[in-house]
């Protein structure tokens, strides 16, 4: 471990989609990840939060180096990951690890538990006796290990999926786990479960976490820091706990102003901070101007920038949280 | 509880696959009283689909129902015929879906689709039912309805479908409107205005709504009266704010306790049990002997209602 870097730095990520018609005119650009900034340190449980759309799910298979991102840079342990991936993809692939949403469409149907288990180790070349893999699956909750060993996969629940991703995940030891959405298909006791293992795995093996979720109570509950994108851009960074308990971005407040309280005593009539009629994404300007309801003129000229305003805290709005400076 | 709208009493249902029973409801009787808004929660498997198809008599034929009645408005339904359950199925019984796209024929207009629901079920004709249908859709507070109108499903949000959807459960004038899952699959900025949505249309209309969920916190936003539901059997049921407040079955307050992340219950474990068991054994912390024998009898305590061996003979010490 190169300690002076941090595990993961991102400088002015971009990936666009562009849709061309059938003589190569791009007629439509989406701009999944657009100049993204940011890094995950050692030891960090890092969320980045958003709705459908937000860009949340690229950024995560970029991060996974599933997917090539257009320009900026990125690193891992202080190297690029274009490098990475051209010397020795099989080493990047022992470092990162990534568990996906669907636990239902993304596994193999016609492989056994055990085979699953084993394929990645086979492939790294790296040593294994049966009470390995046995151990794997006890540490996941996943008992009679035994028994699930020799299972196919209709034979297991959702949660049992999730589970058998993340015994795959953590069997290489990697530094860097990628959770996209672990447990948004879950039952919520399952989800609960999960989401304690996943931390009980953090604690024992002190990996580095990315997770991606929609909703800012799993983030508040589950991570250190938070980002909050929306339509490809990090509006806000800082501590989960801070985000959530005063939102400064007009995006975060309204994630956090969201999220239903269980406590039937104070429903009232939801106050959104939000403009209902959604116009589409400006050409110029904040994306989020359309639906702000503290937007200026200013905002539909000039895009903000995301800016320190404390220690530790970005925000990128020409209105909220403006630095004292 | 006076005048329910709608009453199961005692209903017992298994799916047979070839010889094999699997059995899916077992004892399950519940009310919901006219003009409330009336939870199911329950996770998957529990039995709460299950619970709705008999209801609208939609159940596929490997279904037996062994016993019990269901009564809507006084009626049984499962003692109508085919005909006399046309008239109740989509008309006062509604339904909105949890994936609404799906649901929306996609070579349709929403003009077309909501204009043919209010034609079959009003016998509004031309420009009546078009009105009719615009007034819908702007009491779904949908923006230009006039445009909305002309969309197809493919070019609607999903908040602006599920908004559709209602608009055409609505269509028929209801008595009871089932919402299935209404926004487990929307964004969190949509799931609040949806579920406002609801208790706008619950309040103003009074409509009488049956959620099924396995959200709490849905729960908490909007209903009156809960009922628990695992492994086909009620576990407990009660007031909104007891149920919040003063938890009883150990299965409610490890849903409780999950909206937090955290969770005290075992992981789901395979292996049979007896017919009789309480199906939340294997994975309760506080299971006695008794619960994997005998189901345990509904019991009142702490102004709720609970099954639980566990919580009668008072080792209830969470």
């Amino acid at each position: 471990m190169k300690e002076e870097y941090p595990l993961v730095e991102a400088k002015k990520l971009k990936k666009y989609f562009r849709e061309t018609s059938l003589l190569g005119k791009v007629i439509k650009t989406t701009k999944a990840v657009d100049d993204v900034s940011f890094s995950i340190g050692r030891r960090e449980k890092f969320c980045i939060v958003g709705e459908s759309g937000s860009g949340k799910t690229t950024l995560a298979r970029i991060l996974a180096g599933l997917l090539d991102y257009d320009e900026g840079e990125l690193f891992l342990d202080g190297e690029r990951y274009k490098d990475l991936l051209e010397k020795d993809r099989k080493g990047f692939r022992r470092k990162v690890q990534i568990i996906f949403q669907d636990p239902y469409s993304s596994i193999n149907p016609r492989k056994s538990v055990r085979e699953f288990l084993e394929r990645p180790l086979k492939l790294h070349g790296i040593s294994f006796s049966r009470s390995d893999l046995l151990n794997i699956l006890e540490s996941v909750g996943l008992s009679p290990a035994e028994e699930i060993m020799n299972r196919m996969p209709w034979e297991l629940s959702g949660g049992q999926r999730q589970r058998l991703f993340i015994a795959r995940a953590i069997s290489l030891n990697p530094e860097l786990l990628i959770a996209d959405e672990p447990v948004s298909m879950l039952d919520v006791t399952v989800r609960a479960q999960i989401l304690s293992l996943m931390n009980r795995l953090y604690e024992d093996r002190g990996m580095s976490i990315v997770l991606i979720s929609h909703d800012m109570l799993t983030v508040n509950v589950f991570c250190d820091r938070v980002a909050v994108m929306y339509l490809g851009k990090f509006v806000e960074i800082g501590k989960a706990r801070d985000v959530y308990s005063s939102p400064i971005h007009p995006y975060s407040e309204l994630l956090v102003k969201s999220t239903l309280k269980p406590d039937p005593g104070i429903r009232g009539k939801v106050d959104l901070p939000e403009k209902e009629e959604l116009g589409s994404i400006p050409a110029v300007g904040c994306r989020f101007q359309p639906r702000c309801i503290y937007s200026v003129q200013r905002c539909a000229l000039e895009e903000p920038i995301l800016r320190e305003v404390s220690q530790g805290r970005s925000v990128a709005c020409h209105v909220k949280g403006v630095s004292r400076s | 509880m006076s005048d329910p709208i709608l009453r199961i009493e005692n209903l017992s249902l298994s799916y047979l696959v070839g010889d094999t029973k699997f059995r899916a409801l077992k004892s399950v009787s519940m009310s919901v009283p006219r003009g409330s808004v009336v939870a199911l929660v329950g996770e998957s498997g529990s039995g709460k689909t299950t619970l709705i198809r008999s209801i609208m008599r939609v159940l596929p034929k490997q279904a037996v129902i062994e016993e019990g009645k269901i009564y809507f408005e006084g009626k049984d339904l499962l003692s109508l015929n085919e005909e006399d359950m046309l008239k109740i199925r989509g008309k006062k019984i509604s339904m909105v879906f949890q994936d609404p796209i799906s649901h929306l024929n996609p070579v349709m207009s929403v003009k077309e689709q909501l204009i043919e629901s209010i034609e079959l079920h009003r016998g509004l004709k031309g420009k009546e039912a078009e009105n009719e249908a615009l007034r819908l859709l702007s009491l779904m507070r949908l923006k230009d309805p006039q445009r909305v109108l002309n969309l197809f499903p493919h070019q609607l949000s999903g908040g602006m479908a599920q908004r559709v959807l209602i608009a055409m459960a609505l269509a028929s004038n209801p008595s009871l409107l089932i919402a299935d899952e209404p926004t487990s699959a929307l964004d969190p900025t949509v799931q609040i205005r949806i579920l406002s949505l609801l208790k706008e249309i619950h309040e103003n209309e009074n409509l009488t709504i049956l959620l099924i969920t396995h959200d709490l916190s849905v729960v908490a936003y909007i209903a009156d009266f809960v009922y628990v539901i695992y492994g086909g059997r009620i576990m407990e049921y009660g007031d909104v704010h007891r149920i919040f407040g003063r938890p009883l079955h150990p299965y409610t307050k490890d849903l409780l306790l999950s909206l937090s992340g955290r969770s005290f219950s075992e992981p789901k474990k395979s292996g049979t049990l007896l017919e009789d068991a309480c199906p939340f054994a294997p994975r309760c912390p506080q299971a006695i002997e008794a619960c994997f024998k005998q189901f345990p009898k509904y019991v009142n305590l702490n102004g709720g209602v609970v099954a639980c061996h566990s919580v009668n003979v008072g080792r209830d010490d969470t």
